[in-house]
């Protein structure tokens, strides 16, 4: 179950145009009279080593660079990505909330976060996509394996509906590609998600009208204009392995192993199995939209790294 | 699909095809309910109405017609790698396509 929505739910402010950032103070000593200054100066950044007070290039043509910090705290849910609106001030409770509860076991990768980055996963949890559930770094080895492999959904809570292949969302056998991939951090994956939204590609999805006709591209943005030049090392996953040399009939074996184990029949195929990938340099972030309904903008989708074509 | 030659030029043989199947088709891109999404879209044009859309739907299905009629026209493995479906080869995955546009209407090839 999800964050009970408020009520402009669905509605969009958005930005005017000459808008000043939510926070423009950039990150300094630990200052009593601006506490999110005092919470990034001790913050010690999630593990993976993702520097967050580095300059990248900005995304939206103007000039400068902005470290992930500026972005971050400029971040507005419903005016920047059409999520729910959300105060920044209710996302620390709202994450232990999730916790405490244990219906959302992703948010546990922001627990301990500056707010900012609470912020980000708070307001996606109250949108429609599920990045953070399926690509973020609250995920082990072991569930991307079963995911690809075994086609086993980690949103999905249900260890016995999980385990038959049940998609949390839609009940119906979960779906997968033949990689499955993650951020490694939540530092990585919000930083990520709030650059990607100043993309021209993003924004002229996000901004578009309500009524035009079909599915909008899916964003492809190179991991380090999002992330810097070393961003490949914040990403991680695995890759189906081929059967007989081909992809195809891997995807095919692997969907009979999964509908066989579903419906309590010993699978007839082996055992899909899966390989580490080696190396994301070069690679993309791939942004698919959604939308709950063609009356309403679109959102993020998914958020998920992908390596370079024919880079295992 | 990472800087694959069909979403990095549109203008490309076959790319507008591949383009709009993967971001209706493939598992890890579509949103539910994509197929009819796509058929619907398709209606529109074919009636003539202002869709507004960023595709270029007479390209998409004259591509899709050759293509069904010869999938060898796609180049390489592209619509596999472009859509990771499950059919086993792309001569069942497009015909699949096909019906998903026009339910009751036999192929090209029939």
């Amino acid at each position: 179950m999800r964050f009970d929505l408020p009520r402009d739910h669905g509605e969009r402010r958005p930005r005017p145009a000459d808008a000043p950032l939510r926070r423009l103070d950039p990150p300094g000593p630990a200052d009593s009279a601006d506490p999110a200054a005092a919470e990034r100066a001790g913050y010690a950044g999630d593990g993976t080593g993702f520097a967050l007070d580095r300059p990248l290039a900005r995304l939206n043509g103007r000039p400068g660079r902005e470290t992930p910090w500026d972005a971050l705290g400029a971040f507005l849910a419903d005016a920047d990505a059409n999520l729910p609106f959300i105060s920044i001030d209710d996302a620390p409770a709202r994450v232990r909330t999730a916790v405490a509860g244990g219906d959302r076991p992703w948010l546990v990768s922001v627990r301990d976060a500056p707010t900012d980055i609470q912020y980000v996963f708070a307001a996606l949890d109250g949108g429609i996509g599920h990045g953070v559930e399926r690509h973020e770094g609250w995920l082990t080895p072991e569930q991307l394996i079963r995911r690809v492999t075994r086609l086993e959904d980690p949103a999905q809570l249900n260890r016995a509906d999980r385990e038959r292949s049940r998609d949390a969302y839609t009940g119906r056998l979960h779906s997968s590609g033949r990689h499955a991939t993650r951020f490694t951090g939540p530092d990585a994956f919000a930083t990520a998600f709030v650059r990607a939204l100043s993309h021209p590609a993003v924004r002229a999805v996000l901004d578009r009208p309500p009524h035009q006709l079909g599915p909008p591209r899916p964003a492809m943005i190179p991991i380090a204009d999002l992330l810097g030049p070393d961003g490949h090392r914040f990403c991680a996953g695995f890759t189906l392995d081929p059967v007989g040399g081909s992809n195809s009939k891997a995807r095919v074996q692997r969907e009979q192993w999964a509908v066989e184990r579903a419906t309590g029949r010993v699978p007839t195929v082996p055992h899909p199995s899966a390989s580490p990938i080696t190396s994301f340099a070069g690679g993309d972030v791939v942004i698919p939209f959604g939308r709950r309904n063609s009356n309403e903008p679109f959102q993020v989708l998914t958020m998920f790294p992908n390596p370079k074509e024919n880079a295992p | 699909m990472s800087s694959a030659w069909w979403y990095t030029d549109r203008s490309a043989p076959f790319a507008e095809l591949l383009s709009l199947l993967q971001t209706c088709y493939h598992p890890d891109i579509r949103q539910a309910g994509a197929e009819e999404e796509l058929r619907a879209l398709v209606q529109a044009a074919e009636r003539g109405e202002d869709t507004g859309t960023e595709w270029n739907i007479p390209v998409f299905l004259n591509e899709l017609r050759l293509a069904v009629t010869d999938p060898s026209r796609i180049p390489g493995d592209a619509l596999d790698r472009a859509t990771d479906h499950t059919e086993g080869n792309d001569t069942e995955f497009l015909a699949r396509v096909w019906r998903d546009i026009y339910p009751g209407r036999p192929l090209p090839t029939e």
